[in-house]
């Protein structure tokens, strides 16, 4: 499905933060490493930051003068699709796997739907190109737990 | 598809909050409210007598001696409370709007912020109220300037921003200490049954805000009360100017009447293209249109025929696109027109355009809704092209999703053209260039102008400007012309022996 107005892609977006706040959640349950705990658990307390905030800057900044109906295109929700489902036995690596995936999938999301409305909803865009970063950076410590 | 759930089950029964207490009307008139997308009704409004309208005025004058002696800030925080309440209820608010209305979410969202932020601007009212004075204007005298409350004011709303438009007055009125009347429009009053819940919830002292339901009887009987000491109105040009203006004037009230519109978009050849055709979309065909900065002609300056085809093409296949349906769903990009009576008044525009020789390149009386919903409220997009300045389309207000593209041979010629229409609500010019931006504010004559912006909305710390046929009055709504309105300037020259 197209993502073509501003409350799809935020409504979408924020959906998939609720998802990866959850897999975290239950991943911070699931692993026994300390560290990992520590880590899943900051993420999920992350990512529900992430969800407020972008969903703040929106409902902050939209009203009747701006294009939100037509800022966004070539945005589809089947680009950003992440399987979150933690499976029974599941090893510290591939749960590794899966978060370092569902962060790249969502990061390209907030990284596509900054750079679709930077030219008519600046603030929108600057939340979604934060929030970008932020997954970056998190991908970036995954991938250094992935390393050890 | 993403479809948001309905806040509204059912049929709501409205009542009239008058005196801080949900009253019946006593004329036993009442309406059903449709929503235009499902056509199904969501609510039953009262059409209140005159008697109502009365009872209404009195519980206001009785509390304006009390309210007005209560103290700036502590009158601001009831409005602080209000204001967390709306945002509580943001979300509701926001989807009634839709039902109501027909607009799609993200346009009533809007609607509901904008509502929002005056509130908030009206809440700085300890500052925005101060007077100011001089010492020595004569040696051993200072002088004074204070400004007081007046006593009840009322608002007539119209059916477009119901939930807004009593929000550009009624908070900087009761912040200065004035008492008020709302008249929601019979045909979107949903919204404003849920805010004046709200003002009940925050405990603003009873009469302080009151709200009576109906239609012209109502409209008529505020205008004619003495004790109503001014009055906001916002619908037609023909109902402000020759009605509201002159009853309320004649009668020594106070008044703004914020009305009719025709307003222009002009196109130079330096536009950024692909931004600029988004932003159209949303100036000609948001809110389906019905709203009086909405984009209405289009004008495209300069005689390079391959930008015309190349702009004019980009914003065709856009307008052709759009997507149709309830607004609930969030993928929708138009939503119905409010009323079956509005499209067929839109459908009459585009009939006449097509009789004086317009050139209908989408014509928007073939459209596709997305979802199940019946027909009756809905219209797509239209584009006339090789339109006249002289015809009918382009000079009365349609009120609905019809673009007029008409051409202009330099930027004077449109100046010109906009300059010449009875109506000075909005005009906005795309362009990159510096001199061509000041030249078209300087000379337009026009209250709100947007530069690459296509829709001029002032901001609520902002006043909502308009000139010649688009508005009757002197001071605005929103802002420090608010205040003005809501006050009387009192002048002290004070010697002491």
């Amino acid at each position: 499905m197209e993502l073509n107005t501003a409350s799809a892609v935020v409504s979408y977006y924020t959906r998939l933060e609720d998802e990866i706040s959850r897999f975290y959640e239950e991943l911070a349950a699931k692993v026994e490493s300390p560290e990992g705990r520590e880590a899943f658990a900051a993420f999920a307390k992350e990512s529900k930051k992430h969800r407020d905030m972008v969903e703040r800057v929106y409902r902050q900044v939209v009203t009747d003068a701006f294009e939100t109906g037509f800022t966004f295109a070539g945005l589809n929700d089947e680009d950003y699709r992440i399987d979150m489902k933690l499976a029974e036995e599941l090893t510290l690596l591939e749960a590794l796997r899966m978060a370092i995936e569902a962060e790249e999938v969502s990061r390209r999301l907030c990284a596509d739907a900054g750079e679709s409305s930077r030219a008519l909803l600046a603030d929108i865009a600057q939340a979604f190109e934060w929030v970008a970063e932020r997954k970056r950076k998190r991908k970036a410590v995954l991938e250094s737990l992935l390393s050890k | 598809m993403v479809m948001l759930e309905e806040p509204l089950k059912g049929v709501k029964r409205l009542r009239n909050y008058i005196g801080g207490e949900w009253v019946d009307s006593d004329s036993g008139r009442s309406r059903d409210v449709v929503n235009p997308a499902t056509m199904k009704a969501i609510a039953k409004v009262p059409i209140s007598s005159a008697e109502d309208v009365g009872r209404a005025i009195e519980a206001a004058s009785e509390a304006f001696p009390a309210w007005r002696r209560t103290p700036p800030l502590a009158r601001a925080r009831h409005l602080y409370r209000l204001k967390d309440l709306l945002e509580d209820g943001f979300e509701e608010i926001s989807r009634i709007g839709v039902m109501e209305h027909g607009k799609t979410i993200d346009e009533s969202r809007g609607e509901t912020r904008r509502g929002i932020e005056n509130v908030e601007v009206a809440t700085g009212i300890p500052s925005l109220m101060m007077g100011y004075n001089l010492e020595d204007i004569a040696r051993g005298i200072d002088e004074y300037m204070i400004r007081q409350p007046l006593g009840v004011f009322a608002c007539i709303a119209p059916f477009n921003f119901p939930f807004m438009v009593p929000l550009w007055y009624m908070p900087y009125a009761v912040a200065t200490g004035n008492t008020y009347v709302v008249k929601p429009s019979p045909w979107t009053p949903v919204s404003q049954a849920m805010l004046f819940e709200l003002i009940d919830e925050a405990g603003f002292p009873p009469g302080v805000l009151n709200m009576v339901h109906g239609d012209v009887e109502a409209a008529k009987a505020i205008l004619e009360h003495p004790d109503v000491k001014g009055v906001s109105f916002v619908g037609s040009t023909h109902v402000g100017r020759d009605i509201v203006y002159r009853e309320a004037a004649a009668r020594g009230k106070r008044v703004q009447a914020q009305c009719g519109a025709k307003n222009f978009i002009v196109i130079m050849p330096d536009a950024v293209v692909d931004r600029t055709v988004a932003s159209l979309m949303s100036s000609f065909y948001g809110n389906t249109g019905q709203r009086c900065l909405s984009g209405a002609n289009l004008v495209i300056v300069g005689e390079d025929e391959s930008f015309y085809s190349r702009f004019v093409k980009g914003v065709s296949e856009m307008a052709s696109n759009i997507r149709i349906g309830y607004g609930l769903d969030e993928s929708v990009q138009m939503g119905p027109l409010q009323a079956a009576v509005r499209k067929e008044r839109v459908l009459g525009y585009i009939e006449k355009g097509l009789e004086e020789g317009a050139s209908l390149t989408l014509d928007g009386r073939s459209f596709n809704i997305s979802g199940d919903y019946p027909e009756d409220c809905f219209l797509g997009a239209s584009i006339f092209e090789g339109v006249d300045e002289g015809i009918t389309i382009a000079k009365e207000e349609i009120f609905g999703p019809v673009m007029s593209v008409l051409r202009a041979g330099d930027l004077d010629d449109a100046i010109g053209m906009i300059n010449r229409s009875p109506y000075g609500n909005a005009a906005s010019i795309f362009t990159s260039s510096g001199p061509a931006f000041r030249r078209f504010q300087y000379d337009v004559e026009c209250g709100n102008i947007g530069v690459n912006i296509g829709i001029a909305a002032p901001m609520a710390f902002f006043p909502f400007s308009g000139m010649k046929d688009s508005f009757f009055g002197d001071l605005h709504g929103q802002g420090m012309d608010a205040v003005d309105f809501f006050t009387a300037k009192k002048v002290s020259i004070v010697r002491w022996f």
